[in-house]
């Protein structure tokens, strides 16, 4: 027992010797120590890069959430600018659109109400607009109804709140016209495939392709020289008393949306 | 189907038809949902139903068209009988049968339309509409009648049901 406390205490003493004294650093504890500190030292690497990898990819999937966020963030401040955008567009083109039907509206010499197209026929077999003007507006019937560009049509029916319109590219209906550079007369009816054709011009009508048609005023709906269309192929079948001609209608009656209804033609409001 | 929803949608039908379905028409042409509907009801709820259902709702196209009142009544009633009457030769159908039905129903239907038209106002050639519109129409129709019975009828496992009349037995 008493030698085995001898052996320990050379131990601790031999150790704080070689501890106390540099010189004795520098060599074999250095040289026993090179291999622990290297395997130690792999290891202290090793577990560094883990940790650090770790760190890392946990990080990168903390920024990659926070990305995600923000991308979707963006992305919804994108759609509504995108809608924004729109927005302002139609409204710039509706306010163009209703600047010209003001600017008419003011110089014409016959009285008009603004109306907006709220559906159309929805048959195939007539053409027709519903209009979201009636007779407490003082829409009536067989009033005419056109647009900076032209002669849209005339009011067939005329219930309180709204109204229908018979467009001059249906069959059943007729303009009382004119062919600005002749001055031929001639009455503009609806064709089957939604163009229009004027007819009974007069056999001695010099009317050609290129022509305006404009109304003459001689029906009640219209006041005189608001453009109908451009003239196409006149022809003059067989032994026909009278010639008639294509025509391609100025109004594009798919886009239509705002459209005037003349209400009296003498100007009175 | 339930009642209520079918009175929802013949009346969504009309604003439908007279706005939306403007965004999908070819030269001024659009399929009519109001013969489709007609002709769906004759077929599967039997030739009375369907007669019933081209009245009312042919009073309905008629207070919005500006054709002569009473010619969608007219025309709506009976392709609503004709759609009726093959329902019971029929126990399977097929997309390309429905098709076929109403592409032929639609075609009759416009040459109805043409003789109360020219019985009522005139002024038309059967030819020139024959050709601007009653086949141009009775083409959507059979394309759009395709595709409500692919996406609607057939997924929603519509039975025939003939409350006027047994289906034939086979022999």
């Amino acid at each position: 027992m008493n030698y085995r406390r001898f052996i320990v205490l050379f131990l601790v003493v031999l150790l704080v010797t070689m501890l106390l004294f540099p010189e004795l650093q520098k060599r074999p504890i250095h040289f026993l120590g090179r291999p622990v500190v290297f395997v130690i030292s792999g290891l202290q690497k090793g577990l560094t890069w883990i940790g650090g990898g770790f760190g890392n990819t946990w990080k990168g999937y903390i920024n990659l959430v926070s990305v995600r966020h923000e991308n979707e963030r963006l992305k919804q401040d994108l759609a509504r600018l995108q809608n924004e955008t729109i927005r302002l567009q139609e409204a710039a083109q509706a306010h163009e659109r209703l600047q010209e039907l003001l600017d008419l509206k003011k110089t014409a010499a016959y009285s008009l109400l603004a109306a907006t197209v709220i559906g159309r026929d929805p048959s195939n077999w007539y053409r027709t607009l519903m209009i979201n003007k009636g007779s407490r507006d003082g829409v009536a019937v067989d009033m005419g109804v056109m647009t900076p560009a032209g002669v849209v049509g005339r009011v067939i029916k005329a219930e309180t709140a709204v109204s229908q319109v018979l467009l001059i590219t249906d069959r059943n209906s007729t303009v009382a016209a004119l062919i600005q550079r002749t001055r031929d007369e001639g009455l503009v009816e609806g064709t089957e495939n939604g163009l229009a054709r004027i007819k009974y011009l007069s056999l001695r009508a010099d009317a050609a392709e290129g022509d305006l048609a404009l109304t003459s005023g001689l029906t009640g709906s219209f006041p005189k020289g608001i453009p109908i269309g451009t003239l196409g192929r006149v022809t003059k079948k067989g032994l026909d008393l009278f010639k008639q001609a294509e025509l391609t209608p100025h109004v594009d009656f798919s886009k239509i949306e705002e459209v005037l209804v003349v209400t009296s033609l003498d100007g009175q409001k | 189907m339930n009642r209520w929803t079918y009175v929802i949608i013949v009346l969504l039908l009309v604003p439908v038809q007279t706005t939306w379905l403007n965004g999908i028409s070819l030269h001024a042409v659009k399929p009519d949902l109001a013969l489709l509907l007609v002709y769906f009801t004759g077929f599967y709820a039997g030739k009375m139903n369907g007669l019933l259902a081209g009245w009312g709702v042919g009073a309905l196209m008629d207070l919005f068209s500006g054709g002569p009142f009473g010619l969608k009544i007219a025309t709506l009633a009976v392709a609503g009988l004709l759609s009726g009457l093959p329902a019971r030769f029929f126990l399977d159908m097929t997309a390309t049968l429905t098709m076929g039905m109403i592409f032929l129903l639609s075609a009759l239907n416009g040459i109805l339309v043409f003789f109360f038209h020219q019985w009522a106002l005139g002024g038309i050639e059967l030819t020139e509409v024959f050709r601007w519109t009653i086949l141009p129409e009775a083409l959507y129709n059979m394309v759009a009648g395709g595709i409500v019975f692919r996406a609607g009828v057939s997924r929603l496992n519509i039975k025939k049901s003939w409350p006027d009349e047994a289906p034939l037995r086979p022999l």
